[in-house]
C-alpha cells in the first residue's frame, strides 16, 4: 500500500483511489473490491463486511448539501450493529473543511445530526440524567455497538473505534447528548432531530430514496410545533379571559325581580289557569328566569306554563314538575331517612325579543298541595355558559396532551432505562 | 411560550377566540346553552289574548 498526491492503491486488488478528504483521510473501503482499510502503516488488515458492497446508501457518497450555511459532502457511510438487541442503524460522515466534521444518523427513518463538542455538558446531575443549559437530558440508552458494512473515506479507524468504545446517550427531544467513551478516550457529541424532508432537501435526494419513517423516533419531539408547557398556559390564559368576560356580563346585567306573587287554588275560582300581569321587556333580546316555589310535603305538584309576547302573540310553552318526599326505611332493626325531590323548580328562557310579556300557569296540584310562589327575573346571566365555555376551551389541550403523553411513554419503550417503569 | 409555539398554536387559539366571541354575544344577548328549559314556540291566534291554545289536561 503506498500513496502519493491523495492517490493511494487498495492493498486487496490493487486499485488506484483518489482520496476526498486528502491526508484528512485515516481510513477508506475500495471502490471497486469493497475491502476496508487504513492508509496508515500501523494496522495491516483488511475487513470485509457480511453485508454486500453492492448496497447503495439512501445519501450517496459525495452528495453535498447545505446545513446551518456550511456546505458539508457525504464523505462515508457505516452500518452499525448493536451488540445486545442485533439492531442496526446507518451513520453518513459528513465534513465541510471549515466546520470539521459530524454525522448524519438514520434509524427506522428517522434522522439525527450529530457532531462533536469541546467539553463535557454535565452541568449537573441526577439519578439517570444531567442538566445543560437549564434542560434536562434524560438516559436513553447505553449500547456497544460493530460495524457491519463500510463505504466512502473516514477521518479515523471508524471499525476500531465502534468496537472499542462504549456509547451512551442522553435524551431532551430533539437535542441529545452522546457519549463516546473507551479506557483512555472521552467523546462527547451534540444532536439534534431532522425531519425527513429535510434531509431530502439538503441532500437534493428524492423524498422516496429516503427510509420511510417508522413510529416516533426517539429524539423526534413527541408534540407537534408547540410545547405542552406553551399550550396550558393559552389555556390558563384563556379560562382567566373567560371569567372576566363573565365578570363583566354578569355587572352589566340588571338581573331584576319584575314579577312576585303567591297563588292559592282560590286564585283561579273556575278558570284552570291564571296569567300574571304584564311585564316589559326592553334594550335588546335578553332571558327571563322563572323560580317556581311550591310547599310540597309527601306530596307533587306540575304545571304547564306559557309565557306570551302580547305584541306579537308568540308563546314559550314549558312544563315544571315539583315533587317532594321523604321518610323513614327500617331495615336491620334500624331506621334510615331519606329523601327525594325538592320544592323548587327553576325555568330559563334565552334571547327573549323586546316586548311586552305575560306568563299563563295552568296547574295541576297533589293530594295536599293549594298553592304556589313565582317570581320572574329579567336579564339573569347563566353562569352554565362559564363551564361550558371551559370545556370547549380545554378540550383539545386535554386530548392533546393524552396523544402526547402517550406518544411520549411509546419513544421510551424501547429503553432500558425508561422512567415509565 | 415563544413566536414559533404561537405560530403552531394558531388553529386552536382561532378556534378559542371565536369560542370566546361566541361566549361573549351569549352572555349580551342571554342566551343559554344547553337549556334544560324545553320551550315549544307557537303563534297564538289570538294576538293579544291572554293565551292562544287549547288547555292540555294532565295527570
Amino acid at each position: 500500500m503506498s500513496g502519493t498526491n491523495n492517490i493511494i492503491s487498495c492493498p486487496a486488488c490493487n486499485t488506484s483511489l483518489t482520496l476526498r478528504g486528502k491526508a484528512l483521510t485515516r481510513a477508506l473501503t475500495c471502490k471497486n473490491c469493497g475491502v476496508y482499510f487504513r492508509t496508515g502503516s500501523w494496522n495491516k488488515e483488511q475487513e470485509k463486511f457480511q453485508i454486500p458492497y453492492t448496497f447503495e446508501p439512501a445519501l450517496p457518497i459525495g452528495a453535498k448539501g447545505e446545513i446551518g450555511g456550511f456546505i458539508y459532502e457525504v464523505m462515508g457511510v457505516v452500518i452499525k450493529k448493536e451488540r445486545k438487541y442485533k439492531y442496526s442503524w446507518r451513520e453518513y460522515l459528513i465534513f465541510n473543511r471549515h466546520r470539521g466534521y459530524a454525522f448524519l444518523s438514520e434509524y427506522d427513518g428517522h434522522w439525527n445530526m450529530v457532531w462533536p463538542v469541546d467539553s463535557d455538558p454535565r452541568a449537573s446531575l441526577f439519578p439517570g440524567g444531567f442538566y445543560e443549559d437549564g434542560q434536562r437530558f434524560q438516559l436513553y440508552q447505553k449500547y456497544s455497538a460493530d460495524v457491519a458494512y463500510a463505504r466512502g473515506e473516514f477521518f479515523f479507524d471508524v471499525v476500531d473505534m465502534t468496537a472499542s468504545t462504549r456509547n451512551e446517550e442522553y435524551i431532551n427531544p430533539p437535542h441529545f447528548f452522546a457519549l463516546e467513551s473507551s479506557d483512555d478516550s472521552m467523546l462527547w457529541c451534540k444532536g439534534e432531530y431532522i425531519q425527513r424532508n429535510a434531509i431530502a432537501d439538503i441532500f437534493s435526494v428524492p423524498l422516496e430514496k429516503l427510509p420511510r419513517s417508522v413510529g416516533l423516533g426517539y429524539t423526534q419531539p413527541a408534540s407537534g410545533s408547540f410545547s405542552i408547557s406553551s399550550l396550558v398556559i393559552s389555556l390558563i390564559v384563556l379560562i382567566l379571559a373567560t371569567f372576566v368576560i363573565q365578570y363583566i356580563i354578569s355587572a352589566r346585567s340588571a338581573d331584576e325581580n319584575i314579577f312576585h306573587r303567591d297563588f292559592t287554588s282560590a286564585d283561579f275560582k273556575d278558570q284552570k289557569f291564571v296569567a300574571t300581569t304584564p311585564f316589559h321587556l326592553n334594550g335588546g333580546p335578553q332571558s327571563i328566569q322563572i323560580n317556581i316555589h311550591v310547599p310540597v310535603d309527601n306530596d307533587w305538584f306540575f304545571s304547564e306554563f306559557a309565557l306570551v309576547n302580547e305584541t306579537t302573540g308568540e308563546e314559550y310553552n314549558f312544563t315544571k314538575e315539583v315533587e317532594y318526599y321523604h321518610g323513614y326505611d327500617y331495615e336491620d332493626g334500624g331506621s334510615y331517612y331519606w329523601s327525594e325531590g325538592g320544592t323548587t323548580a327553576e325555568a330559563y328562557i334565552s334571547r327573549l325579543p323586546d316586548g311586552t310579556y305575560h306568563v299563563n300557569i295552568y296547574p295541576a296540584f297533589g293530594t295536599t298541595v293549594t298553592g304556589f310562589d313565582i317570581a320572574i327575573w329579567r336579564d339573569v346571566p347563566s353562569r352554565l355558559n362559564v363551564l361550558w365555555t371551559i370545556i370547549g376551551l380545554a378540550i383539545f389541550p386535554v386530548i392533546y396532551i393524552i396523544w402526547a403523553k402517550s406518544r411520549e411513554k411509546g419513544r421510551w419503550a424501547d429503553s432500558d432505562y425508561s422512567p415509565y417503569e | 411560550m415563544n413566536l414559533n409555539d404561537l405560530k403552531g398554536l394558531k388553529y386552536y387559539l382561532i378556534y378559542a377566540l371565536a369560542l370566546l366571541a361566541f361566549f361573549t354575544y351569549s352572555g349580551m344577548v342571554g342566551w343559554k346553552w344547553f337549556n334544560p328549559t324545553k320551550t315549544e314556540r307557537e303563534r297564538s291566534e289570538r294576538a293579544n289574548g291572554t293565551h292562544g291554545r287549547s288547555y292540555i289536561y294532565h295527570k
